[in-house]
């Protein structure tokens, strides 16, 4: 852990709000990412990154730097995310729409190479396409996909942070390309009930019950 | 747009967690080079690589990393909530870390997760609780009715964690099953994991005993820990916000576990074509 990290943490434990604000804006542009990707919902994504900072807060007394902050923070994020879906799974489905270009310029977005307005049109369709693709993925599969392809985790790392094999991570996300690829390739337009050509023999997921 | 839907069915299966760690660059070269010898021989493969190299291409060309910071909240969004609701200060941490102890437990963890990989249980309950008694006393044996031999003084930490984890591995490889049960159940109403944990406590004497003969602080502090934690998962009259706070101690003392020996995970004992 780098001691300026750990000097931090010794001050979050110590109560200092100033080392829990250097914490947040340390983390916060990487956990939010990861949530809105995961909920696409700004008002989710904002509340599950308050949510982890107040979970750290609360049990960092007990971080040891077995692992990485990044890690262990990331953790609890993945945690609140999937009892967030757990409890909301019967709810609306994903808008692709929130994330419209309008929005963006409102929020000081930084700058996208969309070049001239035809250009930014295919861009927005195709965002909101894959959005509304990677939404009907199955939770845990769509987290793996997350942290491996926005986040760049290693597939270890994701292991670790989802409580998975190795091995499962891998079937997760195997799954998730290929149901992405078949989803662009307009073959799976209703997307809620063909098969996935991607489903490992013999595997059925990794037994438990979340998802 | 350049996407296609792939090769079909045609694509040889038991090459599927390598063509996936192909993709995201994470094979050893040794790995590499046995796909690309693989690839270069089967026409479905290569494309199945080639197809969904082209779909991960075609994400990325909607630059949804960089949208994904659209509404990111600024400290001072979240400061006066922050601040209104932040608890007490925490407790202290610690001191003593536990990476002898952790490596000790992981060995138990990576037993547990294998059970989990290996899909060989449908509950936590048919394998602790509804076990014969008899079955059970017997696993526990080592932990509680054996005394240990002193340890001798120029024991090292290594040694001391063996020891520990040789008269408690049943102990503690049960323990994680239920921790992992409990870190995915929807809910804790689980008669066989309450019961798992209520059988696994009335061992946990057993494992303070070692604990105590070892005469290590940090593993006496884990046995604690882990005892209590059983405690409260036995208990059945936990209000949601408990569970809730419950689940995270779990997965906290599950990530220390875990983490503690990365490079022993389950996957590497998968046999892999």
């Amino acid at each position: 852990m780098p001691a300026d990290e750990r000097d931090v943490l010794e001050r979050v434990r110590a109560g200092d709000i100033d080392a829990v604000q250097a914490l947040f804006e340390e983390h916060r542009t990487r956990i939010y990412r990861v949530c809105l990707l995961y909920t696409d919902s700004p008002d989710d994504a904002k509340d599950v990154l308050q949510e982890t900072f107040m979970r750290a807060y609360r049990s960092v007394g007990r971080f040891r730097g077995e692992s990485s902050f990044t890690t262990w923070l990331t953790r609890i994020a993945i945690n609140i995310c999937l009892n967030l879906r757990r409890d909301r799974r019967a709810l609306e489905p994903l808008d692709p729409e929130r994330l419209d270009d309008q929005d963006m310029i409102g929020h000081q977005m930084p700058h996208t190479p969309l070049g001239n307005p035809e250009q930014a049109l295919r861009t927005r369709e195709l965002r909101e396409r894959i959005l509304a693709l990677v939404g009907k993925l199955p939770p845990r599969e769509r987290m793996a996909f997350v942290l491996k392809h926005f986040e760049e985790f290693k597939i270890r790392e994701i292991s670790v942070m989802m409580k998975i094999s190795e091995g499962t991570v891998k079937s997760f996300l195997h799954r998730a390309v290929v149901t992405l690829r078949e989803g662009l390739a307009g073959e799976r337009e209703s997307g809620d009930s063909a098969p996935s050509l991607a489903r490992f023999p013999g595997r059925r997921g990794p037994g438990r019950r979340i998802s | 747009m350049s996407t296609d839907a792939g090769t079909g069915n045609n694509w040889c299966r038991e090459h599927a967690e390598d063509l996936v760690m192909y993709l995201y660059d994470e094979l050893t070269p040794h790995g590499r080079e046995a796909v690309e010898a693989h690839v270069g021989s089967c026409a479905a493969c290569r494309e199945e690589i080639a197809s969904n190299r082209r779909a991960l291409g075609t994400i990325d060309e909607a630059h949804l990393k960089r949208m994904a910071t659209f509404g990111l909240p600024a400290w001072s969004d979240v400061e006066d909530e922050f601040a209104a609701t932040l608890p007490p200060m925490p407790l202290p941490v610690r001191r003593h870390a536990l990476p002898v102890f952790a490596k000790a437990a992981s060995i138990v963890l990576l037993a547990g997760a294998a059970f989990v990989a290996g899909r060989q249980w449908d509950s936590i309950g048919s394998i602790v609780s509804n076990a014969p008694e008899t079955q059970i006393a017997a696993r526990t044996a080592p932990a509680t009715e054996t005394e240990m031999a002193p340890l001798p003084s120029s024991a090292t930490a290594g040694d001391r964690m063996r020891a520990f984890s040789d008269r408690t591995h049943n102990y503690f490889q049960r323990s994680m099953l239920v921790l992992l049960e409990f870190a995915n159940a929807d809910h804790i109403g689980d008669m066989g994991m309450r019961a798992a944990s209520r059988t696994l406590l009335r061992e946990s004497e057993g494992a303070r005993r070692v604990a105590g003969q070892i005469h290590d602080e940090r593993i006496q502090d884990l046995v604690a820990e882990l005892e209590d934690i059983l405690t409260r998962i036995a208990s059945n009259n936990l209000t949601a916000d408990e569970r809730s706070a419950l689940r995270e101690e779990v997965d906290d003392l599950i990530a220390r576990l875990e983490l503690s020996a990365p490079s022993h995970r389950v996957a590497q004992g998968r046999t892999r074509t």
